[in-house]
């Protein structure tokens, strides 16, 4: 009995030192967002495991972490967060010198407006928000976010569910800058917006254009190539940034407060900066990828497809859009709040 | 002894109630003072809203009562056996979840372009609450005396006027009863117009949440109270009603 009874014992001493020597790395990000083999490999490489959570929206990810230490070592937080996670104390500074893979990143998408010195934040993939469109119902091609105000296709147009977003497309069209908002060019969006009849406010917008619901849809690129794969739309949807301006968005790696393993998340970072995992990536997500390095690895329908890669005069349109001054935000819900109320 | 005992029988769901409903609650009192949530309830937008939601809700109750008192008093006249089997055919929608029949009428609705307008949430809400409707008034019903309307026909009344002066008044604290547990749910839903409406058809419950998922908890909770401030009130009307002997 005894014997027994100290066997038992031994063998939980063995194995809790065996779980304790086991690294772990806690991973939040959104789903699909990896290769098959990315984490395998890591795993095999690294001798640790990986766990992965996954977030369905930004508020999600803002839950997670609002009470650091959150548990998790690397996040992916959307540039519309990364000032708020920042500021709120919710993310670790990197040490640059343990993720050498940085290099590999174009210099175009170093130093963004929410990160300027890259001290938080390494973008992982990137895209764009504009315009989707069924062509074999919309007649002109629209160049314009005015089209979203076109009584022709009153009913047929969605906004995003984003105040952001949904009031920038006002703006442009009310010749405002919607990279400066003041209280007057938010009640300016704010009444503009509560002249449109959309038929939805969704920021998915792939089964809408696919079911024809709707015709024109202001929304991200990979929805926009998401339904344009879907065999009853084949070869109709496009995907425009309008004359005005469009928004570039960027899916970011970062290190939670208070991480676990920080030496390891830094590793991972740097493990997914890599050319060759960075580029089997993208290749199976579809995203536009920010490293450089990676470029000659992708496949090269994706790198000729403006969709996913647009020309540079597109690029130029595009501008990540910051968040607004603390002092507006307040109006900007209230704004967003009444025009959703209609 | 058996009062401490009763006592002691209590405290698990009165602690559960105090806990889990009456503890929100107080969160939401004082999120809708504190932010200056209640100034949202003088906004014209939300005059618009309440009002679209309180027609739909009206609509939909008044749709219910039209379809459920034929239905329940059929239902009534059937033999027992009959009865059973047609009372559980009436509750067995609710054996699937809500979002599932909701989303089947958007795909049923879809092909003619039905959907997205008030008529398909209008549809959606009387479908989806009918059994709220059917089954006190069946309850009311069953109750009544069927030789009561044979008497009335009997002394000269058309059949159409015993039933309004007979059956009608008899029956009141069925449709009362229904027309509330119809109303309620009615007016603060929030997965039919969501699905069905789009963004022509917001009702009060999908303004709600949107307050609560874009950063805005204290209009949120003005909405909340405002929806709550409306089922206390139908609440005492009906007790009140009860009461002063206006439905017996």
């Amino acid at each position: 009995m005894k014997k027994a009874l100290t066997l038992c014992l031994a063998l939980v001493v063995v194995f809790a030192c065996g779980e304790a020597r086991e690294k772990e790395l806690h991973v939040l990000n959104w789903s699909d967002y990896f290769a098959p083999d990315t984490i395998t490999n890591f795993e095999k490489e690294f001798d640790c495991r990986v766990t992965i959570d996954y977030i369905e929206s930004t508020e999600t990810l803002r839950l997670k972490l609002a009470k650091p230490p959150s548990g998790y070592d690397v996040v992916f937080p959307s540039d519309e967060v990364v000032q708020v996670l920042i500021s709120g104390g919710q993310l670790d500074p990197l040490d640059r010198t343990k993720i050498a893979n940085f290099g590999n990143l174009d210099p175009r998408f170093r130093g963004l407006p929410f990160d300027p010195e890259n001290r938080y934040t390494v973008p992982y993939m990137w895209g764009t928000t504009g315009l989707a469109m069924n062509v074999s119902k919309v007649d002109p091609v629209p160049d314009s976010w005015a089209v979203l105000w076109d009584p022709k296709y009153e009913g047929r147009v969605t906004l995003l569910d984003d105040s952001r977003d949904a009031m920038a497309a006002a703006m442009f069209v009310n010749g405002d800058d919607p990279h400066a908002p003041t209280a007057e060019s938010i009640a300016r969006a704010r009444d503009k917006l509560a002249t449109c009849r959309p038929r939805a406010w969704i920021s998915s917008v792939k089964d809408m254009l696919v079911s024809g619901d709707a015709w024109i849809c202001q929304a991200f690129n990979g929805d926009a190539m998401q339904a344009g794969e879907a065999e009853e739309r084949a070869g109709d949807i496009a995907f425009v940034i309008p004359k005005e301006g469009g928004f570039t968005w960027f899916d970011n790696m970062a290190i939670a407060k208070g991480a676990p393993h920080p030496d390891l998340a830094h590793a991972f970072i740097d493990y997914l900066l890599r050319p060759e995992v960075s580029a089997a990536i993208s290749n199976e997500v579809c995203y536009a990828n920010p490293n450089l390095a990676a470029r000659p690895l992708i496949d090269k329908a994706q790198i000729e497809d403006p969709t996913i890669y647009p020309d540079e005069e597109t690029m130029g349109r595009c501008r990540v859009l910051v968040e607004p001054p603390e002092a507006l935000k307040p109006l900007l819900i209230k704004a967003w709040a009444e025009v959703k109320a209609r | 002894m058996t009062r401490g005992r009763l006592a002691g029988l209590l405290l698990p769901p009165a602690g559960w109630l105090l806990l889990f409903l009456l503890v929100p609650a107080g969160f939401i009192v004082v999120a809708a003072f504190e932010g200056g949530g209640l100034e949202v309830l003088g906004t014209a937008s939300t005059f618009g809203l309440v009002r679209r939601s309180l027609v739909m809700a009206v609509l939909s109750t008044m749709l219910c009562l039209l379809l459920g008192y034929p239905l329940a008093w059929f239902i009534a006249g059937c033999r027992p056996r009959a009865r059973n089997l047609l009372l559980f055919l009436v509750v067995l929608p609710f054996w699937t979840n809500l979002l599932v029949r909701t989303y089947a009428l958007l795909f049923l609705l879809r092909p003619f372009e039905w959907h997205h307008t008030p008529g398909a949430v209008l549809l959606g809400i009387t479908h989806n609450f009918l059994p709220f409707m059917v089954l006190p008034l069946y309850g009311s019903i069953e109750r009544l005396p069927r030789s009561l309307l044979e008497a009335a026909q009997n002394l000269g009344a058309s059949p159409a006027r015993a039933f309004v002066k007979v059956a009608l008044p008899l029956t009141a604290p069925g449709i009362a009863a229904g027309c509330i547990l119809v109303f309620i749910p009615a007016l603060g839903t929030f997965a039919i117009p969501e699905l069905l409406g789009g963004a022509s058809v917001r009702m009060i419950g999908s303004q709600i949440d949107h307050c609560f998922r874009h950063r805005d908890p204290a209009a949120g909770a003005a909405l909340t109270l405002l929806l709550i401030a409306v089922t206390l009130g139908l609440t005492w009307v009906y007790h009140r009603l009860r009461r002063t002997g206006g439905i017996v």
